[in-house]
């Protein structure tokens, strides 16, 4: 294949790496959202209208409409807050096809006609560039005392408040960062397809991204990474089997399930044993018994010496 | 007083599983409620914590009542405690586990994360949680998941945490519930060095040998009441305890 045929492929697989970070995160205080394309969507109108009926130039373009797919998210945020489970999933469900519904019935951004006229301005480096930066987004995050805080909402929402954690203002932060990141995409594909249809905003596009997610595994940052990248260049691989290549690839996606429901990448314990045919690889670790410590209270970590609260 | 509770009242439906109980904590005092099962502590320690409100009472910490304030807020105001049923995050490691209740003592925003000003303050908040956890006894394992370590080291990482959140009161909730014997000594020894610290601590507990050994005073409850209060002493003798608590065979 030469790089001419190459490029789309390279571009969507880009594409949809920045859209399963933006989820990813998103996702991370326990809160799956399916409305990540109508997410990407605001992004793409956002930028669409910016750039054609403003004038703006691409950059200042994409920063605004990541700007408002955050605020969208927050919305999201702030609607399903006290929701869980399978009502959640529905709210955010209902969320997306109500955004899709508003761009059918709204002439000024194109309706059911699509929005078309966008400039060309998305080239291979600039997919490069977004998701270099929605991969620094998502470690940074992934990594700090507020990805912690999300993920510890993820596990256990009850044990989280109960060790000072605001569920409502992790989930608000993670549906911003992830919106901001999902809208980014959503602005940087706009200008590379140069049509946007409410077509665009539905379910089945945001179906496709919680499939890379659940794919790669949704504990580390790799797994959505990894699911992104192998199952948009699945199907091309699979080029060769011709009409069979998305029964192999709903097939594929199955098998993953059954054998690994966490999905293909998960944080393993670390002491774990690793055995390949019956072989010992690495032997497990044993777990050090409790040592009887006699030092005093750390003060450090409980702020005042313990005890001289009464002399407070 | 450091926490207050007045005449509390929590139903569910016709049934009074809380009933107008009413006992204090003062600071640096380890204060016990023991009954029978189903006499209504969890019910008690839930309402406590903020995630059930009474129907009638009230319950002051620090002098305002905590009625109506999330569970997160009273953890903020000094409120720590450990579940029955040991909750850890079960995919965070034994560091991140207590790092996480250090959240609500620091600040780092998004902003501080991407441009890299969060550093000092994260090796602060990994050096206070490793501290924590060298003190409860598993420093050592503080890489290990959860699921690896047996349960009394679950419990000492939930203990860990705890502090982390720099508690005024530490409430702990049956801490030796399903441990075998040498795993509760661990937990009764360090529930002692608490102690020895000046934690205040309220306990709830079915194992008599810990809250003999540990209480300044002890609240009996059954059925929703307040059948006694005292020291461990005055308890042990209380013939009504006796009959509700202990068994008559005692």
């Amino acid at each position: 294949m030469t790089y001419a045929g190459l490029e789309p492929v390279l571009i969507f697989t880009l594409l949809n790496v920045v859209m399963v970070l933006g989820l990813y995160v998103t996702a991370m205080s326990g809160q799956l959202s399916m409305a990540t394309a109508a997410i990407a969507g605001v992004g793409g109108y956002a930028s669409a209208v910016l750039t054609v009926k403003f004038g703006w130039a691409f950059l200042p373009a994409i920063l605004m409409a990541s700007l408002l797919s955050a605020l969208v998210g927050v919305a999201l945020a702030l609607v399903t807050l006290k929701m869980r489970d399978f009502i959640l999933k529905l709210t955010t469900l209902a969320f997306g096809e109500a955004l899709a519904v508003l761009a059918f019935n709204w002439d000024y951004i194109g309706g059911a006609n699509s929005f078309t006229g966008i400039g060309l301005k998305t080239t291979i480096w600039t997919c490069v560039i977004a998701t270099s930066v929605a991969l620094y987004v998502a470690w940074r995050f992934d990594g700090s005392r507020l990805g912690f805080a999300a993920r510890a909402v993820r596990d256990d929402p009850i044990a989280a408040g109960a060790m000072g954690v605001s569920i409502a203002e992790v989930r608000g932060i993670t549906f911003a960062v992830g919106g901001a990141v999902v809208g980014m995409g959503g602005a940087v594909q706009g200008h590379y397809m140069l049509v946007i249809s409410p077509h665009e905003l539905g379910f089945f596009i945001s179906l496709n991204f919680i499939i890379f997610l659940l794919f790669g595994g949704l504990q580390t940052l790799w797994g959505p990474l990894f699911g992104a990248i192998l199952l948009t260049a699945l199907p091309e691989m699979l080029r060769f089997t011709s009409e069979y290549r998305l029964i192999l690839y709903g097939l594929i996606i199955t098998l993953v399930v059954l054998l690994r429901p966490n999905g293909m990448l998960t944080r393993v314990p670390t002491g774990r044993e690793w055995r390949l045919f019956g072989y010992v690889l690495t032997p497990a670790r044993p777990i050090a018994p409790p040592s009887a410590g006699v030092k005093p209270l750390p003060v450090a970590a409980t702020g005042r010496p313990v005890g001289q609260a009464a002399a407070q | 007083m450091l926490l207050e509770v007045t005449e509390l009242t929590k139903r569910f439906g016709g049934l009074i599983a809380v009933n107008a109980v009413s006992f204090a904590v003062a600071e640096r005092e380890v204060v016990s409620i023991v009954g029978p099962n189903g006499a209504g502590k969890t019910t008690l320690f839930n309402v406590i914590t903020g995630l059930l409100r009474p129907e009638a009472g009230d319950v002051r910490f620090d002098g305002r009542s905590t009625l109506g304030v999330a569970p997160h807020r009273l953890a903020t105001m000094g409120m720590g405690r450990t579940f029955q049923n040991i909750r850890l995050f079960a995919h965070l490691n034994a560091l991140e586990n207590v790092m996480i209740a250090r959240t609500a003592r620091t600040r780092a925003g998004v902003l501080d994360a991407l441009l890299w000003r969060d550093r000092a303050e994260r090796a602060r908040t990994v050096e206070q949680a490793e501290a924590l956890l060298d003190w409860v006894g598993v420093g050592a394992n503080r890489f290990r998941m959860p699921s690896e370590l047996p349960y009394g080291d679950q419990r000492r990482v939930e203990i860990a945490r705890a502090l982390a959140l720099e508690p005024r009161l530490l409430i702990l909730d049956e801490p030796t519930a399903g441990m075998v014997a040498r795993e509760a000594h661990g937990v009764i020894d360090l529930i002692g060095r608490l102690r020895d610290g000046g934690m205040t601590l309220l306990l709830i507990e079915h194992n008599m040998n810990v809250v003999m050994a540990a209480s300044d005073r002890i609240v009996v409850i059954n059925f929703g009441e307040r059948i006694a209060e005292g020291p461990p002493a005055e308890i042990r003798a209380d013939p009504r305890v006796i009959e509700a608590y202990l068994g008559v065979e005692e």
